[in-house]
């Protein structure tokens, strides 16, 4: 499993650089305003642009330590057989949700492609593909999630 | 549309889908079977959700509060709550209070003040002899106040889906947060009583000056938040990212708590947690594109006007509502479910949606200590070493502190926008 492993760690770094780009584009807006007296409008949108591309990253390796929050006491505390049916309708539900966000998601950035952003002149499209690409790593770690008990059996037998 | 949206949010929710996932898949089911809307629009809802600078604000509200823990200001707030509630009965329950209080005015978040505060008094409490469960819940309710007492997550939260101002919500929650840390005390000293618990010794280390020197860094913060945004210096975005950069700077050159090598991992834990909860406000915004173009919220606040129009009636059921919300649901997904359709029940009786949120804020609040998914009562567990059933049966009296405020809130409801 060192591939998902290097892969999250990657994700994550990027995730992580992308919200400190957040943090040093909204300070520097403020920084400019109070000293210059000058309002950075491009850095208020490039830290938008930022922030969203930080949380489909992030929201995409929250799938490999399950940390999405769910209401799953019921679950919890059902009979075995019936968490194992839900484990599965669960996983084809968000499976199918990732896949059909990902496909959509890829059509809205290319549309967006032509169009680009009021300030900083960027085309739209490189921000909305953050939708196509955080649904696919999603859908990645989702499927590694589900799967690795399977191989770590293999390994101890 | 409406049937199968819902229908299909029940049932995923029961399931245990994750929240942001159930509003998703349910607004995608919903558009497929019962409209001709192209589903293009559940990322374009999804992507729009998040394209807008106040809402910023919450993960670097999140990314402030991660500095404060990994600057170890809590250990100088515990200090000078010692100084000034140690030596009263039970002080060890005093000062956590205290603590979290002054915690909550740097912090915007329940579970980091429960942690940042428990790890350090539920070790001494255990110690002093007080009962594990008893020094759980006394955290674990006091903790509550991180999300209440300004900068709020939960306030940001609120007021980005109601279209609220922040910096009002913020204003408004300072004197409902003082009144419950004040309740808060008062059980202590009761329960104090009851059980025996005297007073700490003030020890030769604590010569005042020191403290409130050591500490008066820490107690800037809320100052530079709320001072800059109520005086129109800064936007509530901009006053977290100010305080972030304040956090940074009194850890990594001041107390020297925070290094370079350690900024890593406060910046991708605050990265993942705040995706979590902005995912989930994406999807909630394709999900309340639904139900607005459906008006769900109007016909909804009809049915319930129909039955009584009376505003304290009509809070008297919605407090019911939010505390069996909070009960069962997380903050963030409660306030994405109920506020929409409250916001319109609310605003047509005449309520004022500062003092509404919050009031929510208090009432929700609530469901962090209550099992069976009280986030605070799970880390007050692990701290204290004792059962969750215990902690939440010692918390029963903080319970009903929280639940008097609400009522006199709810009978009061003047007092919140007094300073607005």
């Amino acid at each position: 499993m060192k591939f998902f492993d290097l892969l999250d760690m990657f994700v994550r770094f990027v995730a992580g650089l992308c919200l400190f780009a957040v943090f040093a584009l909204v300070t520097a807006q403020v920084a400019s305003r109070f000293l210059f007296n000058f309002s950075l409008a491009a850095a208020s949108e490039l830290s938008i642009y930022a922030m969203i591309w930080s949380v489909f990253l992030g929201a995409a390796v929250a799938f490999r330590s399950n940390s999405h929050i769910a209401m799953d006491i019921l679950k919890k505390n059902s009979p075995k057989p019936f968490e194992g049916v839900a484990d599965v309708l669960i996983f084809i539900s968000l499976a199918g949700f990732l896949c059909l966000i990902a496909h959509e998601g890829y059509d809205l950035a290319m549309r967006a492609m032509r169009q680009s952003s009021p300030a900083a002149k960027i085309p739209v499209g490189y921000i909305t593909m953050a939708i196509p690409v955080g649904s696919i790593l999603a859908l990645v770690f989702l499927i590694e999630q589900k799967l690795s008990p399977f191989f770590k059996d293999k390994r101890h037998d | 549309m409406t049937e199968i949206l819902f229908l299909a949010l029940f049932s995923l929710l029961v399931m245990g889908v994750p929240v942001a996932f159930s509003l998703g898949i349910a607004s995608v089911a919903a558009l497929y079977f019962g409209s001709s809307i192209p589903l293009i629009i559940v990322p374009q809802k999804l992507f729009n959700g998040l394209n807008s600078f106040p809402f910023l604000a919450i993960p670097l509200f999140l990314l402030a509060g991660n500095i404060m823990a990994a600057a170890q200001i809590s250990e100088r707030l515990v200090k000078l709550s010692g100084l000034a509630l140690g030596r009263y009965p039970g002080g060890l329950a005093q000062m956590s209070t205290g603590a979290s209080a002054f915690f909550g005015a740097i912090s915007g978040s329940a579970p980091a003040t429960t942690s940042a505060i428990g790890s350090i008094l539920i070790p001494s409490m255990v110690k002093r002899g007080y009962a594990p469960a008893f020094a759980g819940a006394v955290v674990a309710s006091s903790g509550a106040l991180g999300l209440i007492i300004p900068p709020s997550l939960t306030m940001v939260i609120y007021g980005t889906i109601a279209d609220v101002s922040i910096g009002d919500l913020f204003i408004a929650g300072i004197l409902p947060g003082i009144v419950i840390a004040c309740a808060l005390g008062v059980v202590n000293y009761i329960m104090a009583k009851r059980l025996g618990l005297t007073g700490e010794p003030v020890s030769a280390d604590m010569s005042p000056r020191k403290v409130i020197a050591e500490s008066s860094l820490a107690l800037v913060m809320p100052l530079i938040i709320l001072g800059g945004i109520y005086g129109g210096i800064f936007t509530p975005t901009e006053s977290a990212a100010v305080a972030c950069l304040y956090g940074l700077i009194v850890g990594m050159f001041i107390y020297r708590s925070i290094t370079i090598k350690s900024l890593g991992p406060i910046f991708i834990d605050t990265a993942i947690s705040s995706a979590i909860v902005m995912y989930l406000m994406g999807t909630a915004n394709a999900f309340s594109f639904i139900i607005t173009a459906e008006q769900v919220p109007q016909a909804l606040a009809a049915s319930i006007l129909e039955f009584s129009s009376n505003p304290t009636l009509i809070m008297v059921m919605i407090l019911v509502l939010l505390l069996l919300a909070g009960t069962f649901l997380d903050n963030v997904a409660a306030l994405v479910l109920l506020v929409p359709t409250l916001g319109t029940l609310i605003l047509a009786v005449g309520i004022d949606p500062v003092y509404f949120g919050v009031f929510t804020v208090i009432a929700l609040a609530v469901g962090n200590f209550t099992p069976p998914v009280g986030l605070n009562l799970f880390i007050a567990a692990r701290l204290s070493g004792s059962r969750m059933e215990d902690i939440s049966k010692s918390a029963l009296p903080y319970i009903g502190a929280y639940l008097v405020v609400l009522v006199l809130l709810i009978l009061f409801p003047k007092v919140i926008t007094l300073f607005v």
